[in-house]
């Protein structure tokens, strides 16, 4: 991925100024201070924030992000949630969330009103990955997670094959994701 | 240490129901004229006549049926404006001044109205589905104002498509303040439903008998029927929000 002279600003406070970095890794960890603009990056990279200028190349336009906080829909269970995404036939799509829910270690039927912090992070991870798209960006994915299950996260996430951009705060989440890893700020 | 034990909640409730029939006795005893204030021992004598009556139940069925027809109607209309007024800003442009305009008009001034147009029957229907919308359609534009924008955010990441988005973003967001209108709506359509039958005076209607009883001095007979209404309208409330009920236990 490259990316050359990116600029945005929030109004008058310019959140990004002329950043360019470039890495040949299939997974890039962005890191860098609280408020440094990992967030607003990978916002930009998914389409949700229109930069002033700048170019990013050689990333694949099919992109989704998994956004800082989970947003789950309460009424729906875990499978229910993974599966809304899918475009496939109801069974293809059954099989898809079970599969990837089981691999992240949760019960698919598990309502996400009786969740902890860390199953709902997963089940938001789950369907990052489960929706079809060629690249990942990921904002702190492993937030509330213990370091096995980050580590169980981390694998399967390189499992996928599938470019990544990754926001994370820990040296550690970068190695057991084996990325290459962009500074901010 | 000694602790005094509460009582239930219904001996409660019983307490109260009964003070205040006593207060309304005495009330009476003080006026001393039936005309005025006719105590309860002969408004349930009055009320104990009509039941006896076929057309009591005639009336009371009739009644139920305009009502009920208008709240129905009221409710689907205040859903579906509030869709369109929701999916388009050019239909909220045009929709909201009305609404906010039926929402403020005395419900008296459009009964007279009504009246001019339709039949006597149609009118509490009519009136019932007036109040009903507005309560409804205001309820759900407040609510999808402050529903949750990461999740509409959520939504556009993930491609969602518009009934997609529709059915599991935006209408869990909607149905306690749909649930809210639907209860409140129903109090309004009873109140504004009687008062067009008592104005319009349909063959069969409370509201006609209400208007009967008080040309003909029978204040017993308006007591009771009043009662009647009360009555129906805690029973309707509790239907309903039995039936709410049970469709929140079916969906989870």
């Amino acid at each position: 991925m490259r990316i050359e002279n990116l600029c945005f600003s929030f109004g008058e406070r310019q959140v990004l100024k002329d950043f360019s970095a470039e890495s040949d890794s299939r997974i890039i960890c962005v890191m860098g201070p609280s408020g440094c603009g990992k967030t607003t990056l990978l916002r930009i990279l998914a389409g949700l924030l229109r930069k002033d200028s700048g170019t990013i190349t050689d990333f694949p336009e099919s992109r989704v992000i998994m956004f800082q906080d989970d947003r789950l829909l309460p009424h729906l269970n875990a499978r229910g949630n993974v599966e809304l995404v899918l475009d496939g036939t109801d069974e293809e799509n059954a099989k898809t969330s079970i599969s990837i829910l089981r691999q992240l270690g949760l019960d698919p039927e598990m309502s996400i009103n009786t969740m902890s912090g860390g199953m709902k992070r997963r089940v938001a991870l789950a369907r990052a990955l489960a929706f079809k798209a060629d690249a990942l960006l990921l904002d702190e994915p492993f937030k509330g997670l213990d370091q096995d299950l980050m580590e169980r996260c981390a694998e399967i996430i390189r499992q996928t094959g599938k470019p990544a951009v990754v926001s994370t705060h820990s040296e550690a989440e970068a190695e057991a994701l084996g990325a290459d890893i962009i500074r901010l700020g | 240490m000694e602790t005094r034990k509460a009582l239930p909640k219904k001996i409660r409730s019983l307490i109260a129901v009964l003070f205040w029939i006593a207060v309304w006795q005495l009330a009476s005893m003080a006026v001393g004229k039936e005309l005025i204030l006719p105590g309860p021992l002969s408004v349930l004598k009055s009320l104990w006549y009509l039941v006896r009556q076929g057309s009591f139940w005639t009336s009371i069925l009739l009644t139920v049926l305009r009502i009920m027809l208008g709240y129905i109607a009221g409710v689907v209309l205040g859903c579906l404006l509030a869709v369109a007024c929701c999916a388009s800003d050019v239909l909220n442009s045009l929709f909201s001044p009305i609404i906010r305009m039926v929402r403020a008009t005395p419900v008296a001034s459009f009964i007279i109205l009504a009246m001019l147009w339709m039949s006597k029957g149609g009118v509490p229907v009519l009136m019932s589905a007036l109040i009903v919308a507005p309560v409804v359609w205001g309820n759900l534009i407040e609510s999808y104002a402050s529903r949750d924008k990461d999740l509409d955010e959520m939504a556009l990441a993930y491609r969602l498509g518009r009934w997609k988005r529709f059915r599991h973003v935006i209408v869990p967001h909607l149905m306690p303040s749909l649930k809210a209108a639907c209860l409140t709506g129903l109090g309004f359509a009873w109140k504004s439903g009687i008062a067009a039958e008592v104005l319009s005076q349909p063959k069969q209607a409370i509201g006609s008998n209400i208007y009967y009883s008080k040309v003909y001095l029978e204040t017993p007979e308006l007591f009771a029927w009043t009662a009647s209404v009360i009555a129906l309208s805690f029973a309707l409330e509790i239907a309903v929000r039995k039936l709410i009920a049970r469709r929140d236990k079916d969906e989870n």
